[in-house]
């Protein structure tokens, strides 16, 4: 229903000398479901802010629909929000906390009540209109929040760390739930979060952020395997890349610590393109990318290393083994049938072809 | 397609909207009118001769130094001093021991606690001429039944009319104190007593090591206002002697108040205000800092 | 969030277990009541026994009257002019209650929540903060001066200082109680279309329900039994208060303490019975406007 483009939006609060937010750039699509993602701190909920009109934006164009709307009060921008407190009106039963938006802007009574009972509808609130926020339990209180949200039937709805008080479970269940309404309502939705499964799972596109800046745009897909940098390769995915320090060096990368493993031919040939053959770079691997079959073992013979687990983690389907060859430690995902007990002396084989290669002083991925 | 508006590149904060100024100003304009002014015009006052009325010049400091040389005045001083520090230690002290009483292990408590707060709803001008009754018929017609000599007086008729004054005023001044130190006593945590009563602690060393300490902030709110209450005292002297005998009872605010408005003192009694403020702020943030020192010290 | 809970919150949380409570200390008991019987209701008793009796009854003041004079409350009520002084002051109380609840928890709101983003209303917060240690009796001379020169002095005038003077105090008590609810309330009331009396009025003022009660509890006391201010700004004797009336009448009364006394027990009544009703919130209101 709206495009949305944010240029070179830039923040800096009164009394705090850095820019919290620095050249923003971002084209969002109609219908889309954004999640800004990042570590505490990093400038997400400044961005839905400047974005809602609660926070005024120091620099550069926030752009609506083709019109620049800095200097729109939040009323006008026909934008709806949810909070990470969810922010109910305690003196108001949910009926009414869900029908504030729409009495201030004069609709009739039934009308409201029609939207009010077709949003507790959906979101299974319908016996709990008469209560009163306070007697209602934290998965309910959300729901309450989101259904503010969808009876304003606005263009845009904004969502802080939606979910970040609930339990565990609780969590998932809303996520689907949040999903799903998504689909059905197809307005743009901006979700902020630090839980990069979160992010995963929900966005189309994930903004991912870090110290003011946008470090990636782009599909979960793209995040997850062609990550532009160290920060967003790190952050993407639990748990977290294996990095470590290495160089390069007779088609082999080694960190004289333990590590050995020898690069594949084709990306052997960009590293030396880019002139890195004899120089440090960080390796990067998934944990997920790091095997302990027999297959596995006998396919990548000059990428196996012997190594001891420490410490034996057992999920299910998988199993972690916190590992160390020499005094390097890293840690690998196998399957649980695989599992080793702590102490144990295992072969491992890394999975080379798709390992990240990052510049020692930029970062970036080298590519 | 694209309106760009010139800003100014670093606009900080959030405007803040008109409407939320209407919510202030208006009304400090009026507090500015009718407190700030009068208190300005009251200090320029004090450095004139103006009598209330007609023409007036500047005396500089002349109704100050006045004020050190008029007997009347320091007698106010001097009396009020006298007072607030009494009815100050007499009143915390007693209220501490009603409250500790109330706090106890005692049987219609909130029953009590209404009782012991029930002077903070009556008026000091009326309970003033209660107690003047009791003062000045009743216990001295008890006092010849009973032949006792210190009785069979009107204590507000001798050098002692301001124990009178202090009993009434502790009687009332008591509710409110005993209430504060009553919610100090029931903000402490009985485990606290429990855990003490384990390390073998009496009863003494109980109040003034654990319950005093952890009660210090009601202290300090009692202590506050309590001085600068009675150092206003005005009401009760007014319902009980008038400043009398003599002027042996006229408190800073009797005095203000007879001179400025009925005798021909209003640039006098102005200065008088003036230092009335300002031993009032001086005693106020002392307090303050000392007590909030000390219990910053004790937390 | 929802911590704003009701005005039952400010007194202090029972003691915890009733177990603690079991063994009654009967000699504390005995005690803090004979003590509450005669200290405190003492004086109480002797005020409505001479307001029942006749001169004739007064050898023995402490007695129980053997005849109940009625008539002492009908010839006080008209001497006093007892209905003028209290419709007065009741007009002084409830006009003064409810315009400083609205006005003064609207300004305290803008205060506190913009004093930090703002300077000037930082500074206006300071102002007030200050203006509490100015006691009125420092401003009373000019101000009488001031008061008669825009011909405030009469009931209404003094209404009008009430409400304004009470700020400084329901500043500080109101600023205590805003800081505690979310700005999160606001911005999503404002997310939803709200304008900024819209916000305060619909979403900030139903919160400070607690702090109106104080607030209110306070400043009827305040004006109720407040004698210096009416006695230097009143002068016309229709436009005097109950507080002032007595005084003034003290001289007609003289030595008919029967009818003084009935005048004190008439002037006494309507906040005795209001204390009765309403104790449990008065005292709450008053605890929670001094302790945090
Ligand atoms: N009102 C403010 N005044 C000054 N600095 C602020 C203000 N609000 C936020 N900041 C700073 O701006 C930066 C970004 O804050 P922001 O709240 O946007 O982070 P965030 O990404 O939402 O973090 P979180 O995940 O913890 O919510 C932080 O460094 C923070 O300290
Ligand atoms: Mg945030």
């Amino acid at each position: 229903m709206v495009e949305i483009n944010l240029k070179h939006i830039y923040k800096e609060y009164d009394g705090n000398d850095n820019y919290s937010v620095s050249d923003f750039n971002l084209d969002i699509k109609d219908k889309e479901f954004i999640v800004f993602v990042g570590p505490s701190g990093c400038g997400k909920s400044t961005t839905l802010r400047m974005i809602a009109g609660l926070e005024d934006i120091s620099k550069g164009d926030l752009v609506m629909d083709g019109k620049v709307i800095n200097d729109l009060a939040p009323k006008d921008r026909d934008i709806a929000m949810v909070f990470q407190n969810y922010a109910l009106y305690p003196n108001m039963t949910v009926f009414d906390n869900m029908g504030f938006g729409l009495s201030i802007k004069k609709m009739p009574k039934d009308e409201i009540k029609k939207r009010v009972d077709n949003a507790a509808e959906i979101l299974g609130l319908t016996d709990f209109l008469q209560r009163k926020p306070a007697a209602l339990s934290g998965g309910q209180r959300q729901r309450v929040a989101l259904g503010r949200a969808i009876v304003r039937d606005a263009k845009l709805f904004l969502l802080d760390e939606p979910l970040s008080n609930l339990d565990a479970k609780l969590r998932v269940d809303m996520r689907t739930q949040i999903a799903q309404l998504h689909q059905r309502l197809q307005t743009n939705m901006i979700y902020v979060t630090h839980d990069q499964v979160e992010a995963m799972t929900m966005a189309d596109r994930i903004v991912i952020m870090n110290d003011g800046k946008i470090q990636q745009v782009g599909t979960p897909d793209e995040l997850y395997n062609k990550p532009t940098n160290k920060f967003v390769a790190g952050f993407m995915g639990s748990p977290s890349m294996n990095f470590f320090d290495a160089e390069l060096k007779n088609g082999r990368v080694s960190n004289g610590r333990g590590l050995d493993v020898a690069v594949p031919e084709g990306r052997l040939k960009v590293l030396r393109e880019k002139g890195y053959d004899g120089k440090k770079l960080t390796v990067g691997i998934r944990p997920e990318d790091i095997h302990t079959e027999q297959v596995a073992l006998e396919a990548m013979p000059d990428a196996v290393v012997s190594a001891k687990v420490e410490v034996s983690e057992f999920l299910g389907t998988d199993s972690m083994l916190y590992s160390r060859t020499g005094e390097t430690e890293f840690v690998a995902q196998v399957n649980a049938r695989d599992y080793h007990k702590p102490g144990e002396e295992v072969e491992m084989a890394f999975e080379m072809s798709k390992a990240h290669f990052f510049d020692d002083d930029t970062e970036l991925t080298i590519e | 397609m694209q309106e760009t508006i010139k800003r100014k590149p670093k606009r900080k904060g959030k405007k803040i909207p008109f409407a939320y100024y209407m919510m202030v100003v208006p009304i400090g304009i009026l507090f500015f009118i009718f407190h700030t002014i009068p208190f300005l015009r009251g200090v320029f006052y004090s450095f004139t001769d103006w009598s209330g009325y007609g023409t007036w010049k500047f005396v500089g400091l002349k109704n100050y130094l006045y004020m050190f040389g008029n007997s009347n005045i320091t007698h106010a001083y001097w009396f009020t001093f006298k007072f607030a520090l009494f009815a100050t230690i007499l009143v915390n002290a007693i209220a501490l021991a009603i409250a500790v009483g109330l706090n106890g292990k005692i049987k219609y408590q909130n029953f009590l606690k209404a009782i012991y707060f029930l002077p903070y709803m009556l008026g000091s001008l009326i309970v003033g001429f209660v107690f003047k009754f009791i003062f000045g018929n009743l216990l001295p017609s008890l006092g010849q039944t009973l032949h006792w000599g210190f009785m069979s007086s009107n204590i507000l008729g001798t050098t002692h009319a301001w124990i009178g004054i202090l009993i009434m005023t502790i009687w009332q001044g008591l509710a409110f104190n005993t209430l504060i130190y009553l919610a100090g006593l029931q903000s402490v945590d009985p485990e606290i007593y429990e855990a003490a009563a384990l390390d073998g602690v009496n009863p003494w060393q109980k109040f003034m090591r654990l319950t005093f300490p952890l009660i210090a902030p009601f202290f300090t709110i009692n202590l506050v206002l309590s001085v600068k209450g009675y150092l206003m005292v005005f009401d009760q002297i007014m319902a009980m002697t008038n400043g009398g005998p003599g002027n042996s009872t006229t408190s800073i605010s009797v005095e203000i108040y007879t001179q400025g408005f009925q005798g021909s003192q209003f640039a006098i009694q102005s200065a008088n205000a003036v230092v009335l403020f300002i031993v009032v702020l001086t005693i106020s943030l002392i307090q303050l800092r000392v007590l909030n020192k000390r219990e910053e010290r004790l937390g | 969030m929802q911590a704003n809970a009701d005005l039952n919150n400010n007194t202090p949380a029972p003691r915890k277990s009733k177990k603690r409570k079991k063994k009654v200390n009967w000699t504390l008991t005995s005690v803090m009541m004979v003590l509450a019987i005669f200290a405190i209701l003492g004086p109480l008793y002797i005020t409505v026994v001479i307001a029942l009796k006749d001169p004739s009854q007064m050898t023995n003041v402490l007695s129980l009257p053997k005849q109940i004079h009625w008539e002492n409350f009908k010839n006080a009520w008209q001497m006093t002019n007892f209905p003028k002084m209290f419709l007065n002051t009741l007009f002084i109380t409830v006009v003064n209650v409810i315009f400083t609840i609205f006005t003064n928890s609207m300004a305290a709101y803008v205060i506190t929540r913009y004093r930090l983003k703002n300077k000037f209303f930082n500074m206006m917060y300071y102002y007030f903060i200050s203006a509490m240690f100015i006691p009125f009796n420092v401003i009373m001379l000019p101000l009488v001066k001031e008061v008669s020169a825009f011909h405030m002095d009469n009931i209404i005038g003094i209404t009008f200082l009430y409400i304004v003077f009470g700020l400084p105090q329901n500043i500080f008590l109101y600023s205590g109680f805003v800081k505690e609810i979310p700005t999160a309330l606001e911005e999503a009331a404002e997310m939803d279309g709200a304008k900024p009396m819209q916000i305060f009025f619909k979403v900030i003022f139903p919160l400070m329900k607690p702090m109106h009660a104080t607030v209110a509890i306070l400043s009827f006391m305040w004006t109720w039994n407040d004698f210096l201010m009416p006695l230097v700004l009143l002068s016309n004797p229709d436009q005097q208060t109950l507080q002032l009336a007595q005084y003034v009448f003290q001289g007609q009364f003289s030595t008919q303490y029967n009818l003084a006394f009935a005048s004190y027990v008439l002037v006494l009544l309507p906040v005795l019975i209001m204390y009765v009703f309403f104790q449990k919130y008065i005292i709450a209101g008053v605890t929670s406007g001094s302790v945090k």
